[in-house]
């Protein structure tokens, strides 16, 4: 069963003035079924951003529709869309968005907190997670006090204490270095492999290796995808690396 | 390159940043204008012309100095968030291929621009609100108004001394700051300061005693000559309790909430605990500040407004009728001249009397220790407190309007005000007195007047009790000692001017008298009418009054700038955690809802804490003003409580304003 279905969607931004019109999303069309791995992949200014900002609720589509488990996102009230996002998505952002106001525990309770939940609760859902996450021993610290990769670990975390439905990650490795992009990729494998579901939009082949599925997004359209299906990591990268230079040469090389 | 480049550019840079540098501009107009118009006012001719301009001069020119201290500390203040906020500009300038030596010429053409600004508009504000303002002056000691408009070249000469050094030395610091910094930390400055501050008990535990030892004085100490010297360290205690406390025990709580798991994690108090923790580590000397400027603003206008509406209640109290005279230990036949000189002065000029008190009383200071009465120099006597005991015999007592009471020689009626009222008796010398009754009142007006010492009238039997305590006094204070006075007090018919004539015209008729005289025989004799007293007095509260005003409102438009660039500051920073908090699911309203009650208590914990020093004050302010005469403390209080609500309500409008554009930045 498809736990996201997007259907032919289309993103006209208007500048302020009504002037010019530029199409980001022209027609986007997919579906990510439960327990899958998704890469989006796209050059800057691809409309990758502007895609996930509209899965995310963030943003609303011009045309077409989301449907989360079979709801349509762009249906739901103003009001209710956050609580919406906190019980079904997971955010992970390239710049990691921790508050460096609390500390890394605190951070990942916050959404916890707003849906209302006791401190015992939080604490006993938090456990198991950090210590997956190997940030149990971090935890009281403070954003500015770790590492990029421990904070992403945090992120990570906070995307999964509630336990959503879907996970999306913005270019969740942009900002870290080689290793800890390295972690976090494996340890968005393993995630998966324990059933959660996970979307992420990355320009970097190496995180898209990792993916079970890549769709690759040109000119605001789904260009392209391919599956992992039994290859290794290397071969995926492989794979994603021909596809992309087939994209940007226009496929000259393979006629 | 063009020679006009600099300053062009600096042009170009105030003008982007007209945000931050229209409120910084206004406010040095605002001070330097000010700084004129007190300057102006404490030279100005016609106020030196006026009864009493001493006074006022004075207090004028303690003015001028508090405004030129609080100019140099309120503009380095305002400065260093425009700093703050420009550095990343400065940076980014610095790695576009600007060298600082660059930066510095464009900061020097900047300043040139922003000072030359304030000072003109400051001199040109100042001239046309001067005569407002010696308008309001003239009103409120209620004299004429001198016609004209004058301008003091002494006053512009000192005010652009004054602002041009400011303005300098801001500049000097200003280039400083940016000649020290690496171009990286220009660029970031403006994301510093995210380090958890620390809980600092030691400090905490500092401003509770401070602010409990302020508050302890402003309490417990009674002796007005006391309150006037412990004063300025109750002051300087709370003040330094304030900073103390919000800089380490506002985190110290906050942290202790923290630590309250129950408490902290929920939707209300989680962001907004946090969040304070924050804004508290860099507000803290700012909110201290307007704290401090407020509690000063509310404290000076209360105490002038209750102090000038008080003058005829004051000046009823010392002068208990129109027409007062005092004669200094006068024989009975000195006495009926002395009625005769009254009862002439008054009919010569066609007027009559209407309610005459007449009375004979002495007054001995003495150290008062439980019921036995010292006498004796300060220092000599170290023990009691010091007391005054009026004395009058039972037969004056009659006739002011009391009941007869059969009294023995060592018998006394006792009224006091304030003074013990459990003793059983009083001994004075080698005589002792039984007090046989406590009086409820006394029909004698200015009982309150003297509020220094504590006050006891005493009812003698008669007039050989007082020679004989004359005498047990005239041993101790030898030449110093008080004499018996003869006090009459009379309503007139007529105003104000057959008031003030009719003083005049006992003054004449006894100088007529004692001129005939040789010295020893003369009458020792004081006349007083409380209209000309009252005119004097008048100038004297109006121009307190109009100090406080003036000064508050100085103070006043201090704490709105200061408010005002927080409040932006603040956005910036804001902008980003707002945008984060909505994208971990809290929706607009929440996150609005839950930075609005931030910058709410933010902002309004220095107005609650303000109320509480008010409070603590409120009885040592009315100690103070006792001290100037102004007996009425209901009319204090409701000066007070009209003052603080007047001041809420523009701190509410400001606020309101100034959230705007907060909202405006973080939306």
């Amino acid at each position: 069963m498809a736990i996201l279905e997007v259907n032919n969607i289309k993103k006209v931004y208007t500048t302020r003035f009504g002037g010019n019109q530029v199409q980001a999303l022209s027609d986007v069309s997919f579906s990510v079924e439960k327990g899958e791995y998704v890469a989006i992949m796209g050059e800057s200014g691809s409309g990758k951003t502007t895609l996930l900002n509209i899965l995310a609720s963030l943003d609303r589509a011009t045309a077409g529709q989301v449907l989360l488990n079979g709801k349509n996102v762009s249906a739901i009230r103003e009001g209710e869309l956050s609580a919406f996002r906190r019980q079904n998505l997971g955010f992970v952002f390239q710049d990691f968005n921790l508050l460096d106001t609390f500390s890394l525990q605190d951070n990942i309770f916050l959404p916890l907190v707003l849906a209302g939940k006791s401190y015992n609760e939080m604490r006993s859902r938090l456990m198991p997670i950090a210590e997956k996450l190997s940030i149990n021993e971090i935890l009281s610290k403070y954003p500015y006090e770790v590492s990029g990769g421990q904070k992403q670990r945090a992120a990570v975390a906070r995307a999964l204490i509630t336990n959503p439905q879907l996970i999306l990650a913005d270019e969740p490795t942009g900002a870290l270095d080689s290793k800890a992009a390295e972690g976090l990729l494996s340890m968005f494998q393993n995630i998966n492999e324990e059933g959660q579901t996970i979307l992420m939009v990355t320009h970097s082949i190496k995180a898209a290796s990792c993916a079970k599925r890549v769709l690759f997004i040109k000119d605001g359209q789904v260009f392209h995808q391919i599956y992992k299906g039994s290859s290794s990591n290397e071969e995926m990268y492989q794979k994603i690396s021909d596809t992309l230079t087939v994209i940007t040469t226009g496929g000259e090389r393979n006629e | 390159m063009n020679r006009f480049f600099y300053g062009r550019l600096a042009f170009s840079n105030l003008k982007k940043n007209s945000g931050l540098y229209l409120p910084y501009i206004l406010a040095a107009i605002g001070v330097s204008a000010v700084y004129y118009i007190m300057g102006a006012i404490s030279r100005d001719e016609g106020i030196k012309k006026m009864p009493g301009s001493g006074d006022v001069a004075m207090i004028l020119g303690l003015g001028c100095w508090v405004i030129a201290i609080f100019a140099v500390i309120f503009l380095f203040y305002t400065n260093s968030f425009l700093m703050k906020r420009r550095k990343k500009e400065f940076g980014l300038f610095n790695i576009l291929g600007m060298e600082k030596r660059h930066i510095g010429k464009m900061m020097f053409w900047e300043m040139v621009m922003v000072a030359s600004v304030s000072i003109v508009f400051g001199i040109v504000v100042g001239i046309l609100l001067n005569k407002l303002v010696v308008l309001i002056l003239m009103r409120l000691v209620d004299l004429e108004v001198p016609f004209g408009f004058s301008v003091s070249v002494e006053a512009i000469v000192n005010m652009v001394i004054l602002f041009g050094c400011i303005f300098v030395v801001t500049l000097i610091y200003n280039l400083f700051q940016v000649q020290k910094a690496r171009p990286i930390e220009l660029l970031q400055s403006a994301n510093q300061g995210e380090k958890e501050p620390k809980t600092r008990w030691i400090l905490t535990v500092m401003g509770l005693l401070f602010l409990a030892g302020g508050y302890g004085i402003a309490l417990l100490v009674k002796d007005p000559i006391s309150v006037l010297l412990l004063f300025f360290l109750a002051v300087i205690l709370v003040i330094a309790g304030t900073y103390c406390l919000f800089t380490a025990g506002s985190i110290a709580v906050l942290k202790l909430l923290r630590k309250n798991k129950n408490y902290y994690y929920k939707i209300n108090h989680f962001t907004s605990v946090s969040g304070m923790i924050y804004r508290m580590k860099q507000n803290a000397v700012g909110l201290s500040n307007i704290c401090i400027l407020s509690t000063m603003v509310l404290v000076m206008i209360s105490g002038t407004v209750s102090l000038y509406m008080g003058v005829d209640d004051s000046m009823k109290e010392r002068y208990p009728k129109n027409i007062n005279l005092t004669g200094y230990d006068l024989t009975s036949s000195e006495k009926e001249v002395m009625r005769e000189l009254a009862r002439r002065g008054v009919s010569d000029l066609g007027i009559e009397m209407e309610e005459v008190l007449e009375y004979n009383s002495l007054s001995v200071t003495a150290y008062k220790d439980g019921e036995t009465l010292h006498l004796g120099e300060q220092g000599i006597v170290s023990k009691g407190e010091v007391s005054v005991m009026q004395w009058i015999t039972m037969e004056d007592y009659e006739h002011l309007g009391g009941k007869h009471t059969e009294l023995m020689e060592d018998e006394v009626l006792v009224y006091t005000m304030r003074g013990d009222t459990n003793d059983q008796q009083y001994h004075l010398g080698d005589k002792s007195f039984r007090i046989k009754e406590y009086l409820p009142e006394l029909l004698i007006g200015g009982t309150k007047a003297e509020v220094v010492y504590d006050v006891y009238f005493l009812v003698a039997k008669d007039e050989t009790v007082l020679q004989e305590i004359q005498k047990i006094q005239k041993e101790a204070y030898k030449d110093r000692a008080s004499n018996i006075n003869t006090l009459i007090y009379m309503d007139v018919t007529g105003g104000k001017e057959q008031e003030i004539a009719c003083a005049n015209h006992i003054k004449e008729l006894l100088e007529a008298h004692n001129q005939s005289l040789p010295e020893e025989e003369q009458i020792n004799l004081r006349v007083d009418s409380r209209e000309d007293n009252k005119e004097g007095f008048m100038i004297f509260c109006g121009g307190f009054l109009f100090l406080g005003i003036f000064l508050g409102f100085v103070f006043l438009m201090a704490t709105v700038l200061i408010i005002y660039y927080k409040q932006v500051s603040e956005g910036y920073e804001d902008k980003g955690r707002f945008e984060i908090m909505q994208k971990v699911g809290m929706s607009k309203k929440e996150v609005k809802a839950s930075i609005r009650s931030q910058v709410l208590k933010v902002f309004f914990l220095p107005l609650v804490m303000a109320c509480i020093h008010l409070t603590a004050a409120f009885p040592m302010v009315n100690r103070l003003i006792l001290l100037f005469g102004m007996v009425n403390a209901p009319l204090f209080a409701i000066c007070t409580v009209a003052t603080v609500g007047v001041f809420a309500v523009i701190y509410a409008i400001v606020y309101g304003i100034t959230a705007r554009s907060y909202y405006k930045i973080v939306g």
